[in-house]
């Protein structure tokens, strides 16, 4: 969405509002000016022999009131400010529809689902207190805690490592090292390489060859390269800042590998890196925009939108929510699904397997195929999977 | 003389080259004893700064095969003072056979000490001694420097390596030919038969072991 456009038109309403508000003041501070200036008269008129003409004196204020004419002063900047403000609302109903309630249909969902969901949410987030509230609110204090321990240890790991204190992180992965080399992580090594370098930094050398020896050596056959660097360094202790490896040092690593970690850990809990509530809120704004103009098309007619189970019209998300590929038989125009696979055909192209049925006869005779000048048996269709 | 190269073993042989070819190889790799034996029983005659030399030559390689590699690197200052001095090449290997010495000595500290005042300096120059020095490092990660896979920079194959080139360029700077003349003329010997052997009807490929059996 393009917010500089109504950043810009909010700009100009709030210009215009501070120029009225100076005129305004301005002409309440003449007005003030003029009657202080008339009090004083008065008032010195009371200490003399001389008698004053009261009338004369307020006439004359009259007359000064109409020269200053503060209306008309008032008048141009009220206007312009009028004009912007009526501008901006325009633009604002332009960009923010105000009736996305168009866009949603209601369905059942189990209350306890949605609870965990919710709770999912926030203990993915770290936000332990609220999720907890929550839980004991909506009356699930006991699975609450089974959800939340991993989390509270990945956060404890996490937060050690914003202090550089990589002892609980590495604590973890020799606890999970196995499932973490299945998954062919190597974010093992990233820790230890970290420690090292952590070592080299406090200048020990014997204890940074000791350590290179008790956790480094084991990678030496898969990850030669970055041993040899790691080794190099040696050689620079207690300076690697002015060494050729000073890139080891870059407080960037740090981020980078607890990124690294928190994607492994939820991946061993068999979680999103994401919470998927927040997935879930993110796509759906970006979807939300295409969702209305769609629904606007298909105002007349309420009842069959409710019914469709797919959209008639394709509605793209970044690569960041595009997690498996789903195949569009290019035929029927309808994605692949278990009932409805995807076949490869013997020349390369693929269709659904209910698109060859159908242009096969069962199966019954030969078909041309709708992209290139082959003839294909449907005996011959092998099922894709992706 | 236009010759048959089929007809190679109607070429006859001047005996004095004989002598000159086994004379050249007991000199390149100072053999002292069989040098001056061999001179004394067919009556050749040789300048004494060869053997000089020799003597030399074979205390540097002793040196540095047996593991002194500095004692070799102070001896060929000795010899000639530019000899390494214009070869970093050559003198960043001999430094780096002395670092393997101490890690197979399990001298750690000593090796890191050695590593970072004499190695280290080098890796400023050009980054191919940056990526030796790192494998080399690589090696102090092991208790025994076998398990490492590097582990051929600590095998005899490499050590010999290096004493060679460093025997070569001490008989360059002297003006001696680096190569013997038995490793030349087997080298020749193989391309020849090697060019015949590919004609209609030539001779084998040249093979010195099948050479000697059949002799």
């Amino acid at each position: 969405m393009e917010l500089s456009t109504i950043k810009d038109a909010f700009d100009r309403v709030t210009k215009k509002q501070k120029l009225s508000c100076s005129k305004t003041q301005e002409a309440i501070d003449q007005i003030r000016q003029e009657i202080e200036s008339v009090l004083d008269t008065l008032q010195s008129a009371n200490n003399t022999d001389h008698e004053l003409d009261y009338k004369t004196v307020l006439n004359e204020l009259k007359a000064s009131f109409l020269l200053i004419a503060p209306l008309s002063q008032m008048e141009g900047t009220q206007k312009e400010l009028n004009v912007a403000l009526t501008k901006y609302g325009k633009l604002l109903e332009k960009h923010f529809n105000p009736d996305i309630s168009k866009a949603y249909r209601n369905i059942d969902i189990d209350r306890h689902t949605l609870n965990q969901i919710i709770a999912n949410h926030f203990y993915h987030q770290g936000l332990f207190e609220i999720g907890d509230h929550f839980m004991s609110v909506v009356g699930e204090p006991e699975s609450a805690a089974i959800m939340k321990f991993p989390f509270v240890e990945m956060y404890q790991i996490l937060e050690a490592m914003q202090n550089q204190n990589l002892e609980p992180a590495l604590n973890w992965a020799s606890t999970n090292g196995d499932k973490l080399a299945q998954s062919g992580s190597d974010i093992v090594l990233k820790l230890h390489s970290m420690q090292f370098v952590k070592v080299l930094q406090n200048g020990s050398r014997e204890e940074a060859l000791h350590y290179a020896r008790m956790h480094l050596s084991p990678f030496a056959t898969s990850h030669m390269t970055d041993i040899q660097k790691l080794m190099g360094c040696l050689l620079w202790t207690g300076k690697l800042d002015r060494s050729p490896y000073h890139a080891l040092l870059s407080p960037s690593n740090w981020d980078k590998l607890a990124e690294e970690l928190k994607r492994q850990f939820c991946n061993l809990l068999g979680q999103s890196y994401n919470s998927p509530l927040s997935v879930t809120v993110a796509a759906g704004v970006q979807v939300l925009p295409p969702l209305l103009k769609f629904m606007n098309v298909m105002a007349g007619k309420k009842n069959e939108w409710q019914s469709m189970n797919q959209l008639p019209v394709p509605v793209e998300l970044d690569r960041e929510f595009q997690f498996h590929s789903i195949f569009v038989c290019p035929v029927s125009k309808e994605q692949a699904t278990e009932d409805n696979p995807p076949m490869l055909m013997s020349c390369g192209h693929v269709l659904c397997k209910q698109s060859i049925l159908k242009m096969s006869k069962n199966s019954t005779k030969v078909f041309k195929c709708p992209y290139c000048p082959f003839d294909i048996d449907a005996a011959q269709c092998k099922q894709l999977y992706f | 003389m236009d010759v048959d190269p089929r007809q190679y073993e109607q070429i006859a042989i001047n005996e004095n080259d004989v002598n000159n070819i086994i004379l050249s190889y007991l000199i390149h790799n100072c053999y002292k004893e069989s040098s001056e034996s061999f001179i004394s029983c067919t009556g050749m005659k040789q300048p004494a700064d060869h053997l000089e030399n020799m003597e030399k030559r074979k205390r540097i390689f002793h040196h540095a095969l047996e593991g002194n590699v500095l004692k070799a690197i102070e001896l060929t200052g000795q010899l000639a003072q530019d000899i390494l001095e214009n070869n970093n090449d050559l003198l960043f290997d001999l430094l780096s056979l002395h670092f393997v010495d101490l890690v197979c000595s399990k001298k750690w500290t000593e090796a890191l000490e050695f590593a970072q005042t004499k190695l280290s300096p080098y890796s400023v120059k050009e980054q191919k001694y940056m990526d030796k020095i790192e494998g080399f490092m690589s090696l102090l990660a092991y208790e025994n420097p076998v398990e490492c896979p590097m582990f051929h920079l600590i095998g005899l194959d490499y050590r010999q390596q290096v004493v060679d080139s460093l025997n070569q360029t001490i008989l360059a700077h002297f003006n001696l030919p680096i190569h013997t003349a038995m490793e030349r003329l087997i080298q020749q010997t193989s391309v020849v038969r090697q060019c015949l052997s590919q004609e209609d009807g030539g001779p084998p490929p040249f093979s010195l072991k099948d050479f000697l059996k059949s002799r």
